[in-house]
């Protein structure tokens, strides 16, 4: 096991297309970090550049004390699980597991005693005779978790581990991968574009944009205090609502009331409220009005959807009943539950008063 | 109401069962079959010709079915010919020529689809064009170089050698470019996968690459004997001593300038196309599914 640094990598395509843009990271030993973003953000080139599949045009990466930017991916001690698994065909399940220790010369009575071992904590005693092709997506995804862990790497890479299974199998998995990582504790960064699984599964995550890091944190905090509007508006689900207003008199104003203290040196800010932190209130006279366009019921609560000032708005409500479409609703926030955002970088603006 | 429910059943239960049935008539048999016909044709008369006398081969119309059947013509002509010495020969030069066809192409065809090197796209496109160059052309070329080689390199590479017909042919453009295609479409995760596991290149080559291309090693195997074993106007340019000469030219030396004993001419010929035929059956499914898959010509 070890801690995984990339310290000012950068990662130009022949082409033009920069991927990575000085991306310092440091995960510590046996942590579980999750790198995510929308697709394109330059995550998996992160994971490809610390694998050694591909090379970083400038900066350093360091697995252990060791730099290992001109290490072969086999030299690299690392494990990585790939998001079509990529297991050999034409071997068997036995034979997939086993492929990484032999090609290391482990002797053949140590290979047989880790593939046992490995198939029996992960299910797969009855299936070490077969073939990837006679396995179902589960299995296959198992397979490949096991293939990876089996050699007890330092690093453990998961390059969208659980986008090929349904909804159901993916929380079960999630779950799986959880406790794994509990009981080896290996150091872990975890690729994917699934906030959920961000959020769930991350001891710290770190959300990339554009080949930049947002922002790191552990997923609290990186939803309680997002550092800027990309970070509010890809977290959570559904996501932040993020309204351009105008500052007056040092106010940021919604519906012509004022919502949170603007720094005086603004005109134009972001506000930032979270679906969950909006409520409904009765009272007509103390509150932002939402004409409502549609809702989604999802059971226990219900999603409305409508505009305040012209800008979309969702309120996550508890409502027993179900707002038709015109209806005006009248919306409010306690004021801790405010964010606001620099209009022109989108940076967050320190939180000040109560 | 209620038989009608049963009848739909029934029929649900035959079709996979109709499905699953061998002959299917279609409009393509109506082209087929006579194609079939006509490739058939010339291939049974060459088995009647040569269970026919020697008086029958000259009569006219053909007797296409023999009056009784001259199995001696068969010995005959393996004492009329060194027979042995020409089918040893064309199994030396075949075998020899599939197994560096088969390596070489690998080698070079993984490298075009998979290494980055400097003036790959140029060499690829050079290669490619040197597919549209007829044999004709490059003949002399070659047989000059094969002279040299056996002048200044060892004497068994030369003129009128065995080995001057297997080193022009030890990899060729069209092995290189079918290999290359069939590996490009092996998903390269795979690859990595097994670079992560600590393989080399080479490594991967052997141990993930090659055994997922079996059909395609299969087929080019095929084509390559099947070549080898057919080919002719090289081996007439570079070999004419007997102790040398492959089936198809020691045929040749059946057919004399003033008369040709055509039934053993054409008993030899059906021993030298056996070892084809078990070739070409062997590999069937293989080749079928591989050309069939590629689009390539077959």
């Amino acid at each position: 096991m070890a801690e995984v640094q990339f310290r000012q990598v950068t990662k130009r395509y022949p082409g033009g297309v920069t991927a990575l843009r000085s991306f310092d990271l440091h995960v510590g030993d046996g942590e579980f970090l999750i790198l995510v973003g929308p697709s394109g953000c330059g995550k998996t080139t992160a994971l490809r550049l610390l694998a050694g599949l591909d090379k970083p045009t400038d900066g350093e990466l360091r697995i252990g004390d060791e730099v290992v930017n001109n290490h072969r991916p086999g030299d690299r001690d690392i494990a990585m699980v790939f998001q079509n698994y990529a297991l050999y065909p034409h071997m068997t399940v036995y034979k997939n597991l086993a492929y990484g220790l032999r090609q290391r010369k482990t002797p053949r009575a140590e290979v047989d005693r880790r593939v046992r071992a490995m198939s029996r904590s992960l299910g797969l005693d009855d299936m070490l005779r077969r073939r990837p092709a006679q396995l179902s997506g589960g299995q296959r995804q198992r397979v490949a978790m096991g293939r990876a862990l089996v050699r007890e790497p330092r690093v453990f890479l998961l390059d969208e581990p659980l986008s090929n299974l349904d909804a159901k199998l993916r929380a079960q998995v999630r779950g799986e991968i959880k406790r794994l990582h509990q009981r080896l504790g290996v150091t872990s960064i975890y690729v994917t574009h699934d906030q959920v699984e961000a959020m769930t599964l991350g001891e710290r995550i770190c959300v990339i944009d554009n080949g930049i890091i947002q922002q790191i944190g552990t997923p609290q905090e990186v939803y309680d205090s997002p550092a800027n509007t990309f970070v509010a508006g890809f977290l959570g689900s559904p996501a932040m609502n993020l309204l351009p207003t105008r500052v007056s008199g040092g106010e940021a104003m919604l519906d012509g009331r004022a919502v949170a203290a603007a720094p005086p040196d603004l005109t134009e800010v972001i506000v930032g409220i979270r679906p969950e932190a909006l409520h409904i209130t009765g009272d007509r006279s103390d509150g932002i009005a939402m004409a409502v366009d549609y809702h989604e019921p999802l059971g226990s609560h219900v999603l409305v959807y409508g505009k305040v000032d012209g800008s979309e708005v969702v309120v996550d409500a508890d409502l027993a009943e179900r707002p038709k479409p015109g209806t005006v609703l009248t919306l409010a926030a306690k004021p801790s539950a405010v964010y606001l955002f620099d209009a022109r970088t989108g940076a967050a603006l320190p939180r000040t008063g109560p | 109401m209620n038989a009608d429910v049963i009848t739909t059943a029934s029929e649900a239960a035959d079709l996979p069962r109709r499905s699953r049935s061998r002959f299917r008539p279609s409009p393509w048999h109506l082209v087929l079959i006579p194609i079939t016909f006509v490739l058939l044709v010339p291939l049974l008369w060459m088995l009647a010709t040569s269970l026919e006398t020697e008086a029958e081969t000259h009569r006219f119309p053909p007797v296409l079915v023999p009056r009784s059947l001259q199995w001696h013509n068969y010995a005959d002509a393996w004492r009329a010919a060194p027979f042995g010495s020409f089918l040893l020969n064309s199994l030396i030069v075949s075998v020899l020529t599939v197994i560096s066809t088969l390596v070489l192409c690998s080698l070079a065809g993984y490298a075009f689809a998979r290494v980055r090197f400097a003036g790959r796209g140029l060499l690829f496109i050079v290669l490619m064009a040197s597919l549209m160059v007829p044999f004709q052309v490059t003949m002399i070329p070659e047989f000059l170089i094969v002279k040299w080689l056996g002048l200044h390199v060892w004497t068994q590479l030369g003129i009128d050698h065995l080995g001057a017909l297997i080193v022009p042919n030890l990899v060729t453009a069209f092995g290189i470019f079918f290999l290359r295609q069939f590996f490009l479409t092996i998903p390269i995760e795979l690859e990595e996968a097994a670079r992560i596991d600590g393989t080399s290149r080479l490594g991967v080559l052997i141990k993930i690459v090659l055994p997922l291309s079996l059909p395609a090693l299969a087929t080019l195997a095929v084509l390559t004997f099947l070549d080898s074993w057919n080919s002719f106007l090289w081996p007439l340019i570079v070999v004419n001593s007997e102790p040398h000469m492959t089936l198809p030219l020691g045929l040749t030396t059946f057919q004399g300038s003033h008369n040709t004993q055509w039934s053993l001419l054409m008993a030899a010929n059906v021993v030298s196309l056996l070892p084809m035929l078990v070739v070409f059956f062997a590999a069937q499914r293989y080749f079928v599914r591989s050309v069939a898959g590629t689009g390539l010509k077959g």
